[in-house]
């Protein structure tokens, strides 16, 4: 394996993050820390330590030539994901008192992979720095810490391809452009100015400048991360909870779709099915929910009920994991409500996790086509999606890859309950489901109004991994761990 | 630049690697769901498993703000039907890769003009360009093509016993599709005028149609007298029909080897003076029944690389003087210097090569480019692109001052390249081949353009 290209694209990620802790300071000292505090100390040191370790890999790699082929550009994404959570980690542990290694691991890894289940109970007590890091590396981690160099680096040629479409759940076809390079720069360019739209709407909607940027943040890689304690319920406010509701599923809409849309091309419309399919559960699950509520107090529906039911509905299916309301204590049909979506998750090509709907219309249709095939074996079904023809080949990777998130999902509840035996069952399957989909709150002892800081040490690590694996939808952090992938000729 | 590319067979792979190399926006659209996907890791653009010459295809890829439409079939007529679709559905710039001399035959209807191409290549044309280049001319101190092939530039010495020595220029009665360049004596480099007279080892720059260039070999050096060439083909493939066009003099005897009997009776149909003989150059016993050590060149042109690699390597053992090989496929590329320093091979030549080349030539917008550069700072050739606002536009060459020292080599009009004569008027589009020392540069193009 071409190890010297890795190692020096390590370093690149390692040179972003150090940045990334720079404008964590440039927050702090705007919020009116200085730099005697400790916590910008703490950053400082942070930056030292990344910029170190970002030379080694330079020097490491400082002879790569600049050619990707699929295992390196695999090894490359799982790698620096691992890095990154680790280097992301640091400020955690040199800021907050008395913390765990694994608390920190926890709280980077649940950052950067936009989950937003937090470890850490009294979070709202930190310094601006430090929480303007925990959104910061929400929105980094929403559009891909290698994706921002894959805009950069021409030199990359058609290697970028390739680690574009296995960093994000998009693919390179998805894109107007010939060149990746452009795609992802049109791609930021929407992500950024998002962003900024959403700091506005919500500074409209009643917070102040740094909440509204952290909001905007977390609410744009559908992260979950809040500044304050109570989440969105905080604020009580409807105008609030709509700026999020449209900004939460704009930001779980395939942003490729968007752009299109924007750029007035209509032909093109590859991806319509998909965000008709998302709408509509989304509005189902709204009226559903709403029902729910009726039958849980009694009262006729009005503007505040079917507000929050879509406020959850949108927050839970974009995995986005803000809460309005405690939803633990609704009634258990509209928990498993929830719990359906929190599996089908967004729409491909966006910042939000779990399967995406475009996979689960696949299946859906594989199955119809299976059953169809049970009576009438000798049928030919073409398989569409979106006008497009589907290649027996893509319809088997969906199949295989929910086979084994859903094998991951089951050997993981067996491990987290082994590792935890007091947990109740609702408990350990909203525990993996809430991380392995990179959604944030789940139920019961996870439930919104609670964390995740009363958990071992080594469920926390085990955690904090099942992220990483969810949010690159598995395959890149998988080949880590095939020995033949280190070998050099085997 | 959006380029759109209809094809990828090694012509169209190739260029969609050089055109987005050097960061051009390029699609590729393929027949072959599956040559697209396993492409698709390897290029970056976007390459696309669809029909070409579909309409709706073409507009699902926006055809219409594309600045350059590559159609690079192996099918003419597919690359015909793409390229008029996309100039109806509003490209800029469409290219054609076409194989068959039909549609170069303007006599009965402009074939260009009908379907709205704007220019016709054809790869194996190119590269049998490049292969006659050597076969036609043995020894010579510099020899350049321009104009695919229609000028050739090449310096000549007045040797002892030239009946040129001691006359003027003016006098010499040279054929009107000659030009006399420049001429080197001892040091010093000075151009031409009717009043020079030749002296005997004075180095002539010389440019014109290739054979008139031929014909006045003999009166630059009597001894050189004319001698037979003769020349073996392995493969009648589209390069190696091309090849006989190009040789198709007298002095040249040319003999085809093809396997195919097939292909065979149409080859000597087609072109009486040559000997086509079936067989398989692979086999050892026919080389040595054909005599290929006595041959002059061999030139091993099939579509497959390996055989052309092997049976180039037997004929060199066998005692030809010059080996020439064609290589299609782009993975070989970087054994070129193998061939040719350690197995003898004389020339390599690729079409996909030759074509990039070519078209990142016409696809370029730079006001000017060089295209080679002379020996014994000779000074080089730039190539203008002649536009509206230029201030030679209208005029006749004898109007233009040119800096001294510097002079018209060929003026390019719509794909027919000539040799200037002091009335041809230089029109907006034109491309002008222009000889110019290295310091008066800035100064001709300052004049030019």
């Amino acid at each position: 394996m071409n190890t010297t290209i890795i190692y020096k694209l390590l370093s690149m990620v390692l040179l972003a993050l150090a940045g990334a802790f720079g404008l964590c300071i440039i927050a702090g000292l705007a919020c009116g820390e200085s730099f005697g505090d400790a916590s910008l100390q703490a950053f400082l040191m942070s930056i030292g330590i990344t910029l170190g370790l970002a030379l080694v890999f330079h020097i490491l790699g400082r002879k790569g030539v600049a050619k990707l082929f699929r295992r390196e550009a695999l090894c490359l994404i799982g790698l620096s994901w691992l890095l990154a959570t680790v280097v992301g980690a640091t400020p955690y542990l040199l800021i907050v008192e008395h913390c765990a290694i694994s608390d920190a691991i926890f709280e980077s890894s649940s950052g950067l992979t936009t989950t937003g289940a937090t470890a850490f109970q009294n979070f709202h007590e930190f310094p601006h720095s430090l929480l303007f890091w925990r959104s910061l590396s929400q929105w980094v981690g929403g559009l891909g810490v290698v994706v921002f160099f894959v805009a950069l680096l021409s030199s990359l040629g058609a290697g970028a391809k390739i680690l574009f479409s296995n960093e994000s759940s998009g693919t390179s076809a998805d894109f107007d452009q010939g060149r990746i390079q452009r795609g992802a720069f049109h791609l930021m360019l929407y992500y950024l100015s998002i962003s900024g739209l959403c700091t506005i709407a919500y500074k409209w909607g009643g917070m102040d400048w740094f909440q509204s940027i952290n909001h905007a943040m977390t609410t744009i890689a559908t992260g979950g991360f809040s500044t304050e304690p109570k989440s969105l319920e905080q604020f009580n406010s409807p105008a609030l909870e709509w700026v999020s509701i449209v900004f939460m599923v704009l930001s779980a809409t395939t942003f490729v779709f968007v752009i299109r849309i924007l750029q007035q091309r209509k032909h093109v419309l590859r991806h319509t099915k998909e965000v008709v399919w998302f709408y509509g559960i989304l509005v189902g699950a709204t009226f559903l929910l709403s029902i729910y509520l009726v039958e849980l107090t009694g009262e006729l529906p009005n503007h505040d009920s079917i507000r929050t039911a879509a406020f959850q509905a949108v927050s839970i299916m974009t995995t986005t994991g803000y809460s309005s309301v405690d939803f633990d204590t609704w009634l258990p049909p509209a928990k498993m409500l929830l719990i359906i979506l929190m599996f089908i998750g967004g729409c491909s090509g966006s910042t939000a996790g779990g399967v995406k709907v475009v996979r689960i219309v696949i299946a859906m249709k594989a199955a119809k086509r299976s059953i169809m095939h049970a009576f009438r074996p000798n049928i030919a079904i073409p398989m569409r999606m979106s006008g497009q023809l589907l290649s027996e080949q893509a319809i088997q990777n969906v199949i295989v890859f929910l086979m084994l998130l859903i094998s991951l999902q089951i050997g993981s509840m067996l491990f987290v309950s082994a590792n935890e035996p007091h947990l109740a069952f609702i408990g350990v399957f909203s525990t993996v489901q809430a991380t392995l989909f990179n959604i944030g709150p789940g139920f019961d002892a996870i439930g919104p109004s609670q964390h995740f800081q009363h958990l071992r040490d080594s469920t926390k690590i085990f955690l904090s991994l099942l992220m990483i694996l969810g949010r690159l939808e598995l395959y890149a952090v998988m080949v880590l761990f095939v020995p033949s992938v280190w070998k050099r000729f085997s | 630049m959006k380029i759109i590319i209809i094809g990828a067979g090694e012509v169209g792979h190739n260029l969609c690697t050089t055109l987005s190399a050097s960061g051009n926006d390029v699609t590729l659209i393929e027949q072959s769901a599956k040559r697209a996907e396993s492409l698709d890791e390897e290029q970056n653009a976007r390459i696309i498993a669809g029909n070409g010459s579909s309409a709706r295809q073409l507009i699902d890829v926006d055809v219409a703000d594309c600045d350059a439409f590559l159609a690079m079939t192996s099918d003419d007529r597919t690359n015909v039907i793409s390229c008029s679709l996309a100039k109806g559905l509003g490209a800029k710039n469409t290219i054609a890769r076409i194989h068959d001399e039909t549609y170069s035959d303007n006599s009965v209807i402009n074939y260009q003009v009908h379907f709205g191409i704007d220019l016709l290549v054809n790869p194996e044309a190119i590269c049998a360009v490049e292969l006659a280049k050597a076969i036609r001319n043995p020894g010579r101190v510099a020899v350049e093509n321009f104009a695919r092939g229609q000028i050739e530039f090449q310096q000549q010495r007045v040797a002892t016993g030239s009946r040129l020595v001691g006359k003027k220029l003016k006098d010499l009665k040279l054929d009107p599709r000659v030009r006399i360049g420049n001429i080197l004596r001892g040091e010093v480099s000075e151009v031409a005028g009717p009043e020079t007279v030749m002296e005997q080892g004075d180095v002539v720059t010389l440019f014109g149609y290739p054979d008139a260039l031929f014909a006045l070999r003999e009166r630059f050096d009597p001894k050189q007298k004319v001698k037979e060439v003769s020349v073996v083909l392995f493969g009648g493939s589209e390069t190696a029909i091309s090849l006989i066009r190009l040789l198709s003099h007298p002095r040249f005897k040319v003999r085809v080897i093809e396997k195919c009997p097939e292909h065979c009776r149409t080859l000597s149909e087609r072109f009486k003076e040559i000997t086509v003989i079936h067989g398989d150059a692979t086999s050892l016993r026919l080389l040595e029944e054909e005599q290929i050590g006595q041959c002059d060149y061999f030139v091993a042109c099939t579509k497959d690389d390996e055989e052309n690699i092997l049976t180039s390597l037997q004929a060199s053992k066998l005692g030809t003087p010059h080996v020439q090989v064609v290589i299609n496929k782009g993975d070989y590329d970087q054994l070129d210097n193998i061939l040719k320093t350690m197995l003898g091979i004389e020339v390599v030549v690729s079409p996909r090569r030759a074509t990039a080349k070519f078209m990142q030539r016409s696809l370029s917008t730079e006001p000017f480019s060089v295209l080679a550069e002379l020996p014994n700072g000779g000074g080089r050739i730039l190539e203008l692109r002649i536009n509206h606002s230029s201030p030679c536009v209208g005029k006749t060459v004898k109007d233009i001052q040119l800096p001294i020292g510097s002079l018209f080599v060929a003026i390019q009009h719509k794909f027919k390249a000539r040799v200037p004569a002091a009335d041809d008027t230089i029109l907006a589009g034109d491309r002008v081949l222009v000889l110019v020392n290295k310091e008066q540069e800035k100064d001709l193009i300052h004049r030019l353009l």
